[in-house]
């Protein structure tokens, strides 16, 4: 328990719960399983994205264009579908054909990155208008509403449901084992393989990392491959959830700097790690709660970018030496910030 | 001005030059239409909101940080101005009574406008968090007092004495491309004739440097970030002017757009560099093409897959001319004497 309290996510922990039980508090129906499931279910397609912008901040590199290259590929494949009017198609080469388009996609990414030292942000910011305009102008603008059964049938199937005491039920989907999963998986890649350990190192200091033999230029195409893969399971299940697929989710595209928020959120108040799995989670679930669940303690949903905004802002000032300074000192903890 | 010269055969106003030149006569070969006095004028009138926003980020970006929250100030700004303008026409003031309210207005707007560029610098200053991420939280607190305040609908009704200025013209130039000449020459002078313009090049090159040689760092951010304040606000007020409308998330693609702006008028994102005859090129550039496009009735879509190609074409020829130069033995420093202008 006392390791557990010392880990950089128990305070953001110790955060979600005190929102959860305060919340509860005010709105009793927050407390059931039914508000759990819808929460898992909303959760579910941030949560994803959120996995493949950590991949990039874990290397020191920033990404605006992850939300963008999963929508595109996703919807490159349904429209493809569409054109040839398919209706049945095995939902696994659905998401195989994403996964290579987003690879394809990121691995663009990966050579203005790493090959032509352009800033990343800046970099992937030229990718994401230029994919923007690219599906728009060329592939396609229309909604696919008649996208494959197989994909609809994934995106209906049910694991548990539940009901509010108003009667309302919540279901929780079949694709959060695919975001749990993915979790599980990055987890362990990270955390317990020399691959992980050279990704946390590049973000570290690439030029340090490049003098204790480590093949950068190589380690970071893996790693973009790997931010593909994400992106591109990502857009499908976004689709199949949402049973129709459009080239520009608006709850995607323009909400990079949520998923980025979530993982810096997560990264805690040591700033030596540029992500961790287990933080970026719950600062995924953080954020979806909050904006999932002030309209139930009776707060008008315009206030909801201000309070998503202010709890972004306080996470980030607990990060730096002056607001963890200050905030060991609330908790009368020595030795604390180091 | 007798940097002059040597300026105008500096490599990146060179290069952008060039670009800005190869897009204007392509885009007049594809329409014919495009270098008419009509077509500029209307050019003239889309030319400035982009531009301030641009010029705002492009002071940030100097001392090595980014603003994101350009629009929403911008936009909290005019919501403020028009609720105060709206309050004196529904209670139908006139004459010296309305004049009085709007130039209040005006004021309030860029008191907000300095109040949150203060508080961005203070926050990325004193507090030191990463610019980025920092703006990014501002920018949320800030858009959502916009909706608080909106509850997001769009607030309208500003005198007419007032909004008539933005769809005239001086001197065959529409007042608000006035406003975007004025604080291009202010940024200009700022730069390259003042203190501040020097202190903040020498900041975003080498912050650690720079504090050691006895600058006060903290003031120099907290400085740039008011100037980006104050004209996002200037730019709110102006859309104001010109839509008579206020909205809570009005045009908040402009700051991506901004940041391709000052980015492909040779600033560096890391800092230390910026160019404002470069800024002013980019501008023009990015304004003909989507101009042309719209003439030749291809979707506004067209228009930023060219911006993106555009933006990373440059940065690639960028790095392209470096590696070149780099193989040559050519140091930096030659880039200045001129010779290294192809």
């Amino acid at each position: 328990m006392k390791r557990l309290c010392k880990t950089s996510q128990f305070a953001l922990f110790a955060l979600l719960v005190i929102t959860i039980l305060v919340f509860g508090v005010m709105n009793h129906d927050i407390l059931s399983v039914a508000s759990l499931y819808s929460l898992a279910r909303t959760c579910t397609v941030p949560a994803i994205f959120a996995l493949a912008i950590m991949v990039v901040m874990v290397i020191g590199e920033l990404d605006m264009s992850y939300c963008m290259i999963g929508a595109f590929s996703s919807y490159a494949v349904f429209f493809a579908l569409h054109e040839k009017s398919i209706t049945k198609f095995p939902l696994l080469v659905i998401f195989l054909a994403a996964v290579g388009i987003s690879i394809v996609l990121q691995l663009l990414n990966w050579f203005l990155i790493d090959q032509l030292h352009i800033l990343s942000f800046i970099a992937t910011l030229g990718t994401q208008t230029f994919l923007k305009g690219a599906i728009l102008a060329f592939v396609g603008s229309s909604y696919i509403y008649d996208i494959p059964k197989s994909a609809v049938d994934f995106g209906t199937t049910y694991l548990l449901s539940a009901s509010y005491k108003s009667g309302v039920a919540t279901q929780l989907p079949l694709a959060v084992i695919i975001m749990i999963g993915m979790y599980v998986l990055m987890n362990l890649i990270l955390e317990h393989t020399v691959f992980g350990r050279k990704l946390y190192a590049i973000g570290g200091d690439p030029d340090a990392a490049k003098r204790a033999g480590i093949n950068v230029s190589q380690t970071r195409l893996i790693a973009f491959i790997i931010v593909g893969v994400i992106c591109g399971i990502g857009g499908v299940v976004h689709n199949c959830l949402g049973r129709c697929s459009l080239p520009m989710p608006t709850d995607l595209v323009g909400q990079e700097l949520n998923g980025i928020a979530a993982v810096v959120l997560g990264r805690g108040a040591s700033q030596r790690a540029k992500g961790t799995v287990s933080g970026t989670l719950i600062g995924v679930l953080l954020l979806q709660f909050i904006s999932n669940n002030l309209i139930m303690i009776g707060v008008p949903s315009y206030y909801q970018g201000f309070v998503t905004g202010l709890i972004i802002f306080v996470g980030l000032v607990t990060q730096t030496q002056i607001g963890s300074t200050l905030f060991s000192k609330i908790l009368g903890k020595k030795g604390a910030v180091q | 001005m007798k940097k002059t010269a040597v300026r105008s055969f500096d490599p990146d106003v060179a290069k952008m030059l060039a670009i800005t030149i190869v897009i204007f006569v392509i885009m007049v070969v594809l329409n014919g239409n495009f270098a008419k006095s009509s077509n500029l004028t209307s050019m003239c009138y889309q030319l400035p909101e982009l531009g301030l926003y641009s010029l705002a980020m492009m002071m940030v970006m100097l001392t090595g940080g980014i603003d994101l929250s350009v629009v929403s100030i911008g936009n909290l700004s005019a919501i403020l101005a028009a609720k105060i303008m709206k309050y004196a026409t529904t209670n139908g003031f006139s004459g010296i009574k309305l004049f009085c309210f709007v130039i209040l207005g005006i004021i309030v707007a860029l008191c907000v406008g300095c109040f949150f560029g203060a508080i961005n610098g203070l926050v990325v200053s004193k507090i030191k968090i990463v610019p980025m991420l920092a703006t990014m939280a501002t920018s949320e607190i800030i858009e959502g007092i916009s909706i608080i305040l909106t509850q997001g609908h769009s607030v309208n009704g500003a005198p007419e004495q007032f909004t008539r200025y933005g769809a005239t013209t001086l001197a065959a130039i529409p007042y608000s491309m006035w406003i975007l000449i004025l604080v291009i020459m202010f940024t200009a002078f700022l730069l390259h004739r003042t203190r501040f313009g020097f202190e903040a090049k020498m900041v975003g090159s080498n912050p650690k440097a720079s504090h050691f040689t006895g600058m006060n760092t903290s003031q120099v951010y907290t400085k740039a970030y008011l100037y980006s304040g104050v004209v996002s606000s200037i730019c709110g007020i102006m859309i104001l002017m010109r839509t008579n409308a206020a909205k809570a998330d009005y045009a908040v693609t402009y700051v991506m757009q901004a940041i391709l702006c000052a980015v492909l008028g040779a600033t560096n994102p890391n800092g230390g560099h910026a160019k404002v005859t470069c800024m002013v090129l980019a501008l023009l550039s990015l304004q003909f093409l989507s101009s042309g496009f719209n003439m030749m009735h291809l979707s506004s879509y067209f228009k930023e897959f060219t911006w993106g190609l555009l933006l990373i074409a440059v940065l690639a020829l960028n790095f392209l001319t470096d590696y070149i130069r780099q193989k040559k033995g050519q140091h930096k420093a030659v880039q200045t004497t001129g010779s290294a202008a192809s």
